[in-house]
């Protein structure tokens, strides 16, 4: 049996977290709830149980550079189910955020953000569907972002604001994630 | 006349504009009047953008889509279940939080915007449900569909977290049964009916594979009840089923239950052109749609 020794432990993580959203993390009593509702965990070993207590007991180094908390898909039913309302979705977002200032992202989660910071959406307009749009009487781009270069402008104030592109290490020269 | 603003969302307008089509012919058609939010990005996503790195960016984007609504003094209507995640959370947590909101209207000043909190974000569904109604969906339908067998997806964000949605009851929800049954259709039971579709959060693009088996698992069921088709209501659960089933087919499933928007269906029934209202799809449906077009004759 692993033995976790907890006078190694990350003492900030439990504040951090709270800091950054994850309110109610201490909350938790363990109940499993959270984990038995989990649509990922019964495809992959996910346990959103044991992220609440490694968090709650500042294990970072196993919790903030796994993949685990890039693979919660928001459903939120733990959220609502939860009999301590600790809100674990809001803890998993809010390790992504801590995670994220430490380095840890996936590529494709820094790829998303550059999109909406490049093009004020998730994904680009492609060739191939402006002519499907036009083929029913649709502008070849919608009235958004797509058509508006203005919008692009203000979505990136607020990138600019908030310091998503260091996060994200997205280069405003080169209008490209870096790495 | 009832009036909304349409959130147009990215998957959408970008990738299914046939959905977005079906949305707008059959609104207009049934006396909805919906005004384009001109300039509206993406909401930006409940699990895959920017609330993943700063909560305050990722309500500043939302209030900044909101207030084009408010200008145009409309309630805003999503049609996408991550759209309305996003921009309903916003709302309702910026509503109740005035030091939130005065720090997201300290960035929106800069660029000349302001959120109010004056609108209401509602989701097609609650639309289609209590501004349209079900005797009217029944009416049109006149029973054609039955004897088909549908699948419902919700998706969680347009149910999820109850205390934001407040619409219908996520453990049993009833709204889109009600609709398709209105239909003359037989609305499936099965276990993972209420299941997460696996694309959200950013776990579609972060590890497809894992996705995919989330997805897997529901469809499995539904192949099983011989379901003639399933019908979604988000463009982006939408994306992962029509395009997912391809993905396993491609190693070697066999899963091919075809997959529609609600208005698809609706449109097809009001008598709209295929090749306007259900055309671009991963996942054939030529076959169900000559099946529904062939109850018009009966």
């Amino acid at each position: 049996m692993e033995v976790i020794e907890l006078k190694n432990a990350d003492r900030t993580l439990p504040q951090r977290v709270k800091e950054f959203g994850g309110i109610d993390l201490l909350a938790c009593y363990q109940c499993g709830t959270c984990s038995s509702d989990c649509p990922v965990g019964t495809e992959f070993f996910f346990r959103i149980r044991r992220i609440m207590r490694k968090a709650a007991l500042g294990l970072s180094e196993q919790v903030l550079p796994a993949k685990d908390i890039w693979c919660c898909t928001t459903c939120f039913t733990c959220f609502d189910r939860c009999p301590q309302d600790a809100k674990p979705t809001d803890v998993i977002l809010a390790l992504r955020r801590v995670a994220a200032r430490e380095g840890y992202t996936p590529q494709a989660s820094r790829n998303t953000s550059a999109n909406i910071t490049k093009f004020g959406h998730a994904v680009p307009s492609l060739e191939e569907i402006e002519k499907k749009r036009e083929a029913m009487g649709l502008p070849a781009r919608p009235p958004t972002a797509a058509t508006y270069p203005e919008a692009i402008r203000e979505i990136q104030l607020i990138v600019k604001k908030r310091g998503i592109a260091e996060i994200i290490r997205f280069n405003w020269e080169k209008m490209e994630l870096e790495g | 006349m009832t009036s909304y603003a349409l959130y147009l969302g990215c998957i959408g307008p970008l990738r299914y504009p046939d959905i977005e089509n079906s949305i707008r012919l059959t609104f207009k058609e049934l006396g909805i009047e919906l005004v384009d939010m001109e300039g509206a990005t993406c909401c930006p996503a409940p699990g895959a953008g920017f609330k993943n790195f700063d909560e305050l960016a990722a309500l500043t984007v939302s209030a900044r889509n909101i207030s084009i609504a408010e200008e145009l003094g409309l309630d805003v209507m999503t049609f996408c279940g991550g759209c309305q995640g996003s921009l309903n959370w916003a709302n309702k947590l910026l509503q109740s939080d005035p030091e939130r909101k005065s720090r997201v209207n300290e960035i929106l000043s800069e660029m000349g915007r302001e959120y109010r909190g004056t609108a209401k974000v509602k989701h097609l569904v609650e639309v289609v449900y209590e501004d349209i109604g079900v005797d009217r969906i029944k009416k049109i339908a006149n029973d054609r569909l039955e004897g088909f067998k549908v699948a419902v997806h919700y998706g969680c964000h347009v149910l999820r977290p109850y205390r934001v949605e407040e619409l219908d009851d996520p453990e049993k929800p009833h709204m889109l049964d009600d609709l398709v049954k209105a239909w003359g259709a037989e609305s499936l039971e099965f276990p993972e009916k209420h299941t997460c579709c696996g694309a959200g959060g950013g776990l579609f693009a972060n590890d497809r594979d894992l996705s995919l088996s989330i997805m897997r698992k529901k469809m499995v069921q539904i192949k099983e009840l011989e379901a003639d088709m399933l019908i979604d209501i988000c463009p982006f659960c939408h994306m992962q089923f029509d395009l997912g089933q391809m993905q396993l087919r491609e190693k070697g499933e066999d899963f091919s239950t075809p997959v529609f928007y609600y208005n698809q269906v609706l449109a097809l029934l009001m008598g709209f052109d295929r090749n306007k209202v259900a055309f671009i799809e991963n996942t054939p449906r030529d076959d169900v749609i000559r099946r529904i077009l062939a109850t018009e004759r009966a």
